[in-house]
């Protein structure tokens, strides 16, 4: 199988930031932008995309890495 | 790049928000957009390059439309348009050229420029926007497309060859040789153990084998999956630049490199740091000591800041990490994933030992008193190694005055005897060892005889090195209204704390101290109680330090009595 996207076209993002600066929250925001998610998950509702785990979901506070792919129009993203 | 949060919530300052990162991380931060209103009037961003503004008419952040700029905010668009101009061009000797005749490149021009310099780490763009209120989401993933680097676009990753620790390197390429590093494991209840894994050249097929040249160990790629947060999906082949998950290898650990057999490498693995508290735990009921066990070594291979060990004394499980939440998180997670139910001691300060003089030490341990006997020589000096730098050790023996077969067994002999200090029984660290004479004989000398007189040897040195005990200092930043800041501060001063800066935020004053971490314990509360609630604090991990005199004769004491 030949590789779908080309490599020039593919970013490799991590985020970072302060406990509660909205990491999470920033995530979700892509994934729904890039079609990936069809509704907005929130922390505070348990209900992030990424925040899968029963203890996220609780606490409202994200627990372990997590990778994920999406793709933007006009050009392919990792 | 930098992604100024938050722009709705009171208190918002992207201007300041620059300047910090000036000042503070020393990054050369260039605003390519500026906020239009902030706080609850945040409604749009400008555009520094089009030199547009997109002002958002919703609140899920489909209906943008592009306007010109608010007439206030004219003059600052200009004013920072002609720094973000100034800065590209600093970077790159044709624009500067241009610049410096009075001519401005075109937008195209700059953009270029601009993703030059920030894959060469000479900018970092600022942009900003609140994911919250759906604001500044889409220009933030424009601009990652614009100005974030393609793996093509970055220096090969750099490794060593296994064998020879020869310098070699992995250009990001579908048809170099295969090589990935395994940056996470995760234990998943349907499938098993997974392996996320970074391909950083060459392409892997599922079915394959391929080599861990960290553990020396072939692993099969059975089923190589795409991940989506808790979803997965099969795929057949993964290439440079992907990030995928692999099922059911069995020897690999965070850090390691899965390369092509023919071709190894070992590309550099990421640093952890040491835990810096630990607790007592133990399962509720007899029958859960193995599940509980297991479940401890599940979860230490998927984390490995958080570390399992038995107390050679005392037979207790302990488990050390990162803080009380980190903890409190993985006794959580032993009773939900792994229905542990456990019991939880009182958090334990993870100390160490070390030494502030040199000492010349001359060990000879000799049993021979008929039959078989015993006969090890060593002489050592010990002394202080850099803090962090941890352990070493250096052969200087010539002449063979101790055979090379024994040597390993001194470095081994003091290893051992470094895991129980003499001050307090904990680790020692950061110290030196050089072994630079010793005897032996032909019939009673052998390694345990050896490895015996090291450790005495290095007993004896630590006493006369002038030990002392230290312990982990945490850099605390309290947020509390100025009403309590007095109160604060006192707290953190009895808690042996050393105020670093105060500094007015919004309304509140931010305080930066640091602090023993064995004085935060319960730390939450009190903050709680003398704020009615509206203080918050957070803390990491800074550096260890000497502990005081009193304090040092307390701990030593404890330990004693339990001893």
């Amino acid at each position: 199988m030949p590789r779908e996207y080309s490599l020039e076209n593919t970013r490799n993002i991590g985020i970072m930031a302060h406990i509660d600066a909205g990491k999470t929250t920033t995530t979700e925001r892509i994934l729904f932008y890039t079609g990936k998610t069809h509704k907005i998950g929130e922390t505070h509702e348990g209900s992030a995309t990424l925040d899968w785990m029963e203890l996220d979901q609780e606490r409202g506070i994200t627990i372990s890495s997590d990778a994920t792919t999406f793709f933007c129009s006009g050009s392919a993203n990792q | 790049m930098a992604y100024v949060n938050k722009m709705d919530i009171m208190g918002a300052d992207f201007y300041r928000v620059v300047r910090m990162m000036k000042e503070r991380l020393h990054a050369n931060a260039v605003p390519i957009q500026l906020p239009i209103g902030s706080e609850d009037t945040f409604r749009g961003i400008i555009d520094l390059f089009e030199m547009k503004a997109d002002v958002y008419y919703d609140e899920l952040g489909k209906d943008m439309r592009v306007e010109e700029i608010p007439e206030e905010l004219k003059a600052k668009a200009e004013e920072y348009r002609s720094n973000m101009v100034e800065s590209i061009c600093e970077t790159d000797d044709d624009l500067m050229m241009m610049y410096l005749e009075g001519e401005e490149p075109s937008n195209e021009e700059l953009k270029a420029a601009l993703r030059k310099a920030v894959i060469a780490n000479q900018i970092v763009p600022v942009v900003c926007g609140t994911s919250y209120r759906n604001k500044g989401v889409q220009k933030l993933l424009d601009a990652v497309i614009d100005y974030m680097p393609a793996p093509t676009d970055i220096p090969a990753i750099k490794g060593i060859h296994p064998d020879t620790g020869e310098a070699d390197e992995r250009h990001a390429s579908d048809t170099e040789p295969f090589s990935a590093l395994a940056f996470k494991i995760m234990t998943d209840p349907f499938v098993g153990k997974l392996c996320f894994f970074r391909v950083y050249s060459g392409s892997v097929q599922a079915g394959t084998t391929v080599y861990n040249s960290c553990k020396d160990k072939n692993e099969r790629f059975g089923r190589i999956l795409q991940m989506h947060a808790n979803d997965r999906k099969d795929i057949d082949v993964c290439y440079a630049g992907d990030i995928a998950a692999v099922v059911g290898v069995k020897n690999t650990t965070t850090g390691d490199t899965f390369c092509d057999e023919k071709y190894p490498i070992i590309l550099e693995s990421m640093e952890f740091p040491e835990p810096v508290i630990s607790v007592a735990v133990e399962p509720k009921t007899k029958a859960g000591q193995e599940k509980m066990g297991i479940a401890l070594s599940k979860l230490a291979e998927e984390d490995p800041t958080f570390k399992t060990y038995t107390d050679e004394e005392t037979g207790q499980t302990i488990i050390a990490g990162m803080g009380e939440l980190h903890l409190e998180i993985i006794v959580d997670r032993l009773l939900r994933e792994f229905k542990v139910e456990a019991n939880v001691g009182k958090p334990q300060v993870a100390y160490k030992e070390t030494i502030r003089r040199e000492a010349n030490v001359d060990h000879k341990y000799a049993r021979q008193s008929g039959g078989k006997g015993q006969y090890g020589h060593v002489k050592i000096i010990m002394e202080p190694n850099e803090p962090g730098k941890g352990y070493e050790f250096i052969n200087k023996v010539v002449g063979g005055a101790i055979p090379k077969e024994y040597i390993p067994c001194v470095d081994a002999g003091i290893q051992a005897a470094a895991q129980t200090g003499v001050l307090a029984g904990y680790n020692v660290v950061d110290y030196k060892v050089t072994l630079y004479d010793g005897s032996y004989h032909e019939v009673d000398s052998s390694e345990m005889a050896f490895k015996i007189a090291a450790s005495m040897a290095f007993k004896e040195a630590m006493k006369k090195a002038d030990p002392v005990l230290t312990e982990p200092i945490v850099k605390v930043v309290v947020v509390t209204p100025d009403d309590y800041m007095g109160d604060v501060i006192g707290s953190l001063n009895s808690r042996r704390g050393q105020i670093q800066s105060m500094d007015p935020v919004a309304g509140a004053q931010q305080i930066t101290a640091m602090v023993p971490l064995a004085e935060m314990f319960g730390y939450a509360t009190t903050l709680r109680s003398t704020t009615q609630g509206r203080g918050n604090y957070s803390m990491e991990p800074d550096h260890f330090a000497e502990v005081p005199k009193n304090i040092q004769e307390q701990i030593m004491a404890a330990r004693g009595k339990n001893n």
